[in-house]
């Protein structure tokens, strides 16, 4: 039996670690990671000296820069009773958005010029392409603008917006006799701001809540999937009228599952060395960025192990299942719709907890009781410890709970196996293998 | 080594399958199991591999319950199927492993039964590049690797050309030399004949027949000769005339004739003599196994 066990597990892991698809998946993500995290070593090797960490990956800065102007045309029109000066908002604009350098002969400052209309002429002029945005007065603070398409994160639109406000303070401010220097000083203030979290640091458990997340619901799905497909493979070759004569079910089951989760375990363990890997090498380029460096600061080990013990029993609690399902189908063509109830369920789980956490409701009754129920636990009591509202013992009772649970599917997936392996046809309806299950 | 199974009963939900099977079987011999389909043959063989309990009844080895593990088995199931895509020694080695051989003596037994059947090329080969009957022939070796004490063989030389049977055959013939114990499930009378003396008759979940190939056919009752000469329609004629004969047909040159008692076959001969018949020969008539099968299960209904 437990040579048999062994036998499974040394054949399933082989297996799965040797699939072209296993292989391609594992080394394709180890590239991603890398490159999503050592990027800035491969920036940095084109100039000489080195950017200052903070100047590096600028929001702020991305969201201002007014470049993109060059070959635009903006129209400028206002209502009769707007007090307005058309022309001397042209040409402020066309002055400030976009940028110019006499030297390496660039501009990308747009065209600008007055429209003489109503706003259905302007609407009408953008509509035909004649220029690219339409900037319909009202008031000196309020107009429409018309364009062509509006792309989600449009940052011209929003660059127009800033000049219009700045003319508007700039004309506000030499009124009240401020000088130009002192202007400009007013202008572009900003504030310097450190931000303290004393319980919870949305931004940083956040960035690392979703990564995980992501990788305990992908890698849940994604490993569940090859024990399922692998059983019912199995069973449509007839390699498993050899098997189930050769072998007790339960060394087939738990030697599939454990199999397949250790390659997975090892291709997760592949990934987590090459982010750790990556990081020890560009980490001060992200020292700024808490999303990052907060995943990787030493002070999260005992979340990564949490990663681990929560992907283990997860993916044991859910391979059981699928692996159940997948002995009730003869063909493997079936599988998906015989697989919908368990995958279902994984969904479920994974939407609760997102969304709760999109929406800081982390703290809810749902995500409460979710987080002890079994098959919703790994991913919202995962959630609830990253954000640091769940007591040790509630922590310990919800691994409890889950390992009771992966040993009661275990032996019901067992039971279903050994029915089930053998069953050829349509997959049986739920009732139906109540039935068998209690003969 | 005396396998037993005594009264064993099987449903699955309403159907009853077996319905109390009784038979003993030895070592150092091949045990045919026949039976129309769907009378329970697979179910038996499985229950004797310990894959379904009983619901009932005994499965004995030498007087002891069989537990999975006792013996080493080894099964050719009639849906033939392995894993299309490993290569022939991986899945050789793999299921010489399940039966409880380390992973060098599993390589050793396969390299030897492939060279054994001329297969020795395609160890490193994958399993759906061999053709139909090379596919058959490794999943033989795979059934053999854990030289097991106790084989199935259901419906095993199907689809074979005569070559391959025959060298499938001499490995069976070796197994029983060797003191294996065989269950042997065939269709083709003839292969059962060739290897079994013990059958057992399966028919609606009974043993409707059982015991020796031989014995069952003596078991009949002997009344009816089968002559064998050109004269054979003359004979038959001259047949009906006797009073101790109830009846006489001819069919080319056979004569079959159905005697009154058992004491009535010295007449018949000589009086058949006396006539100077031109006999090639004499001979009381023996049902084949195929008779013996039909007739078995044709007469109890379900």
């Amino acid at each position: 039996m437990k040579n048999q066990f062994f036998a499974v597990f040394k054949h399933e892991f082989k297996t799965t670690a040797k699939s072209g698809a296993f292989v391609a998946t594992t080394v394709i993500f180890a590239l991603l990671i890398f490159a999503g995290i050592g990027f800035p070593l491969f920036l940095q090797a084109d100039t000489d000296e080195p950017r200052s960490s903070s100047s590096f990956l600028n929001v702020e800065e991305l969201l201002t820069s007014n470049m993109s102007f060059a070959e635009k045309k903006i129209i400028l029109g206002a209502s009769e009773d707007a007090e307005i000066d058309l022309e001397s908002m042209a040409g402020y604009l066309q002055e400030n958005l976009g940028y110019y350098d006499d030297e390496e002969d660039y501009d990308s400052r747009p065209e600008t010029a007055v429209f003489t209309g109503s706003a259905e002429d302007m609407e009408a002029e953008i509509a035909a392409q004649n220029a690219d945005y339409g900037l319909f007065f009202t008031d000196p603070l309020s107009y429409t603008i018309y364009l062509q398409e509006l792309g989600i994160m449009d940052m011209n639109s929003y660059s127009i917006d800033e000049q219009v406000l700045a003319k508007y303070r700039t004309e506000a401010l030499t009124r009240l006799g401020a000088g130009e220097d002192e202007i400009n000083q007013i202008l572009n203030a900003y504030t310097a701001v450190d931000t303290v979290a004393t319980r919870n640091d949305g931004v940083a458990s956040q960035g690392y809540t979703y990564v995980l997340m992501m990788l305990l619901y992908m890698t849940i799905l994604l490993y569940g999937s090859i024990v399922s497909s692998s059983v019912a493979a199995e069973k449509s070759s007839r390699a498993m009228e050899l098997l189930v004569t050769a072998a007790k079910p339960s060394a087939l089951m738990f030697g599939k599952v454990l199999g397949v989760g250790f390659a997975g375990l090892c291709q997760m363990l592949a990934w987590m060395f090459t982010a750790f890997g990556a990081y020890a090498l560009s980490g001060n380029y992200w020292s700024e960025n808490s999303m990052i460096s907060g995943l990787f600061g030493g002070e999260n080990t005992s979340l990564l192990i949490y990663t681990v013990v929560f992907f283990i029993l997860g993916y044991l609690l859910y391979s059981f299942l699928f692996g159940a399902m997948g002995s009730l189908v003869s063909r493997t063509e079936d599988l998906q719709s015989t697989l919908m109830p368990v995958t279902l369920l994984v969904v479920i789980a994974f939407m609760v907890s997102y969304f709760s956490t999109i929406m800081g409701y982390v703290d809810s009754l749902l995500m409460r009781v979710f987080s002890f129920v079994p098959f919703t636990s790994p991913l919202a009591m995962f959630i609830r410890i990253i954000n640091n509202n769940a007591e040790n013992w509630e922590v310990v009772l919800s691994i409890v709970l889950l390992i009771v649970g992966c040993v009661l599917v275990g032996i019901l997936a067992t039971a279903i196996y050994r029915i089930g392996v053998l069953l050829y046809g349509k997959p049986p309806k739920v009732r139906e293998l109540l039935k068998l299950l209690r003969g | 080594m005396l396998l037993e199974l005594q009264k064993v009963t099987k449903s699955f939900g309403e159907n009853r399958v077996l319905r109390g099977i009784d038979l003993k079987a030895h070592s150092g011999s091949a045990f045919g199991v026949l039976g129309r389909n769907g009378a329970g043959k697979t179910t038996m063989i499985r229950i004797i591999m310990e894959v379904f309990r009983a619901d009932e009844g005994r499965v004995l080895l030498d007087g002891k319950p069989l537990k999975r593990g006792m013996l080493r088995t080894g099964y050719l199931p009639e849906e033939r199927g392995m894993y299309p895509k490993k290569t022939v020694m991986e899945q050789l080695v793999y299921f010489g492993e399940l039966a409880g051989l380390k992973s060098p003596a599993a390589k050793k037994n396969a390299l030897r039964l492939l060279e054994r059947l001329g297969m020795g090329d395609t160890a490193a080969r994958k399993l759906q590049t061999l053709s139909k009957g090379n596919q058959q022939k490794i999943q033989f070796v795979a059934t053999l690797i854990a030289e097991p004490e106790l084989v199935v063989l259901d419906e095993p030389f199907s689809g074979l050309d005569p070559v391959n049977a025959m060298l499938l055959k001499d490995l069976v013939r070796e197994l029983v030399a060797k003191g294996a114990l065989v269950f042997f499930s065939s269709h083709q009378m003839n292969y059962v004949e060739e290897f079994c003396n013990e059958i057992a008759i399966l028919h609606g979940g009974n043993i409707v027949t059982r015991g020796e190939i031989s014995q069952l056919k003596r078991n009949h009752d002997r009344l009816r000769i089968v002559v064998q000469s050109s004269q054979s329609e003359r004979i038959a004629d001259f047949a009906k005339t006797l009073d101790f004969i109830s009846g006489a047909k001819a069919e080319d040159s056979a004569v079959t004739i159905q005697m009154i008692a058992q004491e009535n076959k010295g007449q018949l001969l000589s009086a058949l003599s006396a006539q100077g018949f031109d006999i090639d020969s004499f001979a009381v008539w023996e049902p084949s196994l195929q008779d013996i099968f039909v007739n078995a299960t044709k007469e109890v209904q379900v």
